[in-house]
Parts: structure tokens; sequence; C-alpha cells
């Protein structure tokens, strides 16, 4: 893959003591580690400080990576440990404090040029639901379910990415899109 | 966790998952098809499953929309010297693009006059008859049309200059020796007194000046 050699020979660079390659790597990847961040928390502002905590990371530890895993994999597994270590650390807080932010989050989402309020409403209700529904499935599952349709990543880069079997990829995905029809479904009973 | 409880009685869910997200092979995909045709489970579920997909991708694309890059490493855009003063100029206020239009006029004006100057320099009668040249037959007849002159002028002296002065310096007699010889029986000029006189004449550039050096070899020819 011609990304896994450009990434490869970043890093180098940057090993090298190149200032712009490490620059490079983040520009390459910071769009795909925020849609892993964001996935994972929900929520627009922790994503993005997740995102800028993985490449500061990823940067301070250049030198322990030892070329073994893709560029990719290493920045993706970072990510997760950044999310899962900002999850318990939000858990620190009290439960009123984060429906708080939630619901305040959820009301960033900029309404579309042309819609009804309405199908605004509608709309806003769903991605919501969604959101919740995501964030309900537990962390293995999630994490999977966010390689696959936040970053599309392929059933072997998520595999190299968390160091599991191609078939534990196959059946954490067939579970937690299981489970999610299952929360959406409730969801929409709960709206009518 | 259990999954268990998630299995359906057909246990196709790799193949169902595979042939979802475009990852079977061509014969795998055909086949899974085939199955869909004749399974209602594993049609409602590959159903249900895309509908998931469709909201979720919903939420990444709006998640994503909001997404400003924030790069560590900023990309700094060097303009060139002339797009930065076209810039500079297009913000500026019109009294300081007034300003800067007569600074260059008036630098313009200087300029043209300062090159006037040095031309004028350059055009200098001393440089010019530096930088002629002179052929042989020409700086013969100008040596001697310049002796005859100074013979000339010697003689109209003579009477006067000439007799009150007799007794002064050694330099003066030899030349008073020299302007009271007739043309026939004067003594020719030395190749010092020569090379003096076209100097001092001008016809030949000192040694002094712009290094060129006398033609010597030629005026005593």
């Amino acid at each position: 893959m011609d990304t896994l050699t450009n990434d490869e020979t970043i890093v180098e660079r940057a090993l090298a003591g190149d200032p712009e390659a490490f620059g490079e790597i983040v520009r390459r990847w910071e769009r795909r580690i925020f849609a892993l961040s964001y996935g994972m928390l929900g929520r627009e502002d922790e994503a993005r400080d997740a995102t800028q905590e993985t490449f500061l990371a990823a940067f301070r530890n250049l030198r322990g990576f030892r070329g073994e895993a893709k560029v990719s994999s290493w920045l993706h597994r970072i990510a997760v440990n950044q999310c899962i270590s900002r999850q318990r650390r939000a858990r620190v807080r009290s439960e009123s404090a984060i429906e708080d932010e939630e619901e305040r989050h959820a009301a960033q989402f900029a309404a579309p040029v042309g819609y009804s309020p309405s199908h605004v409403i509608e709309s806003q209700q769903e991605t919501d639901a969604v959101r919740r529904a995501i964030q309900s499935l537990p962390v293995e599952l999630r994490q999977v379910v966010i390689m696959k349709e936040f970053e599309e990543l392929t059933f072997r880069e998520i595999a190299e990415a968390l160091d599991i079997p191609l078939s534990t990829v196959k059946s954490r995905l067939y579970t937690a899109l299981k489970q999610l029809q299952m929360r959406l479904n409730r969801f929409a009973n709960d709206a009518t | 966790m259990n999954e268990d409880f998630l299995k359906q009685d057909c246990q196709q869910q790799d193949e169902l998952i595979s042939v979802l997200y475009g990852e079977a092979s061509p014969e795998d995909t055909k086949q899974f098809q085939t199955h869909l045709r004749q399974c209602g489970s594993c049609a409602r579920e590959y159903e249900a499953f895309s509908g998931v997909r469709s909201s979720v991708h919903e939420l990444r694309d709006l998640a994503l929309a909001g997404f400003q890059p924030q790069s560590p490493v900023q990309r700094v855009e060097r303009k060139s010297a002339r797009a930065a003063l076209t810039s500079f100029f297009n913000l500026s206020p019109v009294w300081m693009k007034l300003g800067t239009a007569v600074a260059i006029a008036v630098l313009c004006v200087f300029g043209f006059i300062g090159f006037m100057k040095s031309k004028q320099v350059v055009n200098s009668p001393l440089k010019e008859a530096a930088a002629r040249m002179y052929s042989e037959a020409e700086l013969k007849d100008a040596v001697a049309r310049a002796v005859n002159e100074a013979n000339v002028a010697a003689r109209s002296d003579h009477g006067t200059v000439g007799s009150v002065q007799a007794e002064n310096s050694s330099d003066r007699i030899s030349v008073n020796r020299i302007q009271s010889q007739s043309p026939k029986n004067r003594r020719p000029l030395s190749r010092y007194e020569r090379q003096q006189l076209a100097a001092d004449l001008r016809l030949v550039a000192r040694p002094d000046e712009d290094g060129l050096e006398l033609l010597s070899d030629r005026i005593n020819q």
C-alpha cells in the first residue's frame, strides 16, 4: 500500500530530525483520528482534544515506534487509549454534568439550510439517538464499529490496529451492529 | 460478553458482514446473495444492518462536516516579495498610496539626473583625448605643429624677456638658447623633451592617466 510506504518514510524522516515530517503525518491522519475520537467519545470538543493528545503522545513516543506495525495502526492504538483514558476521567465527574454537556452538545449541530424546523428536529433526534446508541456500546465493540464506519478501515487494518484476529473483528462488528439495531429500535419506540 | 444470544439459526454472520462491507470475494458474494434469496432471517438482518449503517454515516458526516484541521505544524505559505508588496499596497490607505507614487516619481527623476551626469563625466575632453587613437603620421604632425607654435611664441617674446632676464637661472638660459636658435640651426628635441611636450599638449595621456603608456617609440621614429 502506497500510504504505508509513505508513512514509514515520513516517520523515518521525522526520526532523522526533519521538523516538517511529523506535521505531514498529522495532516494525513488527523481527520481519521478525529473521526475515531468522535465516535468513541461522542462529543466534538472532547474528540478535538483527544486528537491533539493522540498526536502529542505519538510525537513523544516517536522513538518507540519500531516499525513492526503500520503507522496508522500505531496511531489508532494511541487514539483508542486516549479515548478510553478520557472516558475514565469523565466517569469521575457527576452523571448530571455529563448529561448537561451531552444536551448542550446535541444543540451544537448546525441545522442544514433549507430544511423545515420539524425536519431539523427529527434529524437531530435521529443523530442524537445514533450517538447515544454508539456510546452505550461496550468499548471493544465501539472501537470496531467506529474504525469501520467512521474511518473506513479494512477488517485486516482493524485487526492489526487492535491486535486481534480477523474473525474477532467480524464477530465484534456483527454484534455491534446487532446491538445498535436493537437500541435504535428502542429509541424509535420511545419517541413514538 | 454474551454474543450467543444474537446468533440466529443460520450461521452465516461472517459472510453477511463481509458482503455488507464489500470485503467478500466475488464468488462468496454471489453465493451469499443466492442464500439471501432463500433465507428470510438473513435477508431481514442484512436490510436492518444496512439501515443502521446509513444512520451511523449520517452522524459521521455531520461530525466531520465541522472538522477543522488543527495541525501542530501549520502550513506557512511563503509569498514572493512582489506578492507581499502588492498585498501591502492594496491594504494601505489612499494617502500612503499617493505618497508612495510621488516618492517613486521623485526617485525616478533623481535617478535620471544622476545617470545624465555620469554620462557627461564619461564624455569629458580628457577622456576623449586619452581614448582617441593617433596614427603615426598624425602624431608626428601634431608634435611638429606644437613645436612650431612654441618656437613662434618664443621668438615673439625673445626681444624683451630674453635680454632683460639673461642673467637668470640656468634653465631659463637654456630655454632662451633653444628659442634663439633658428629652425635650421636648432638642436632637435631630445626624446624626453618630446615626451614631455606631447604630454603637456595632451597629445598623449600621461603615464598616471588611466594607465595609458606613452607612445615613446612612435614619437622617436
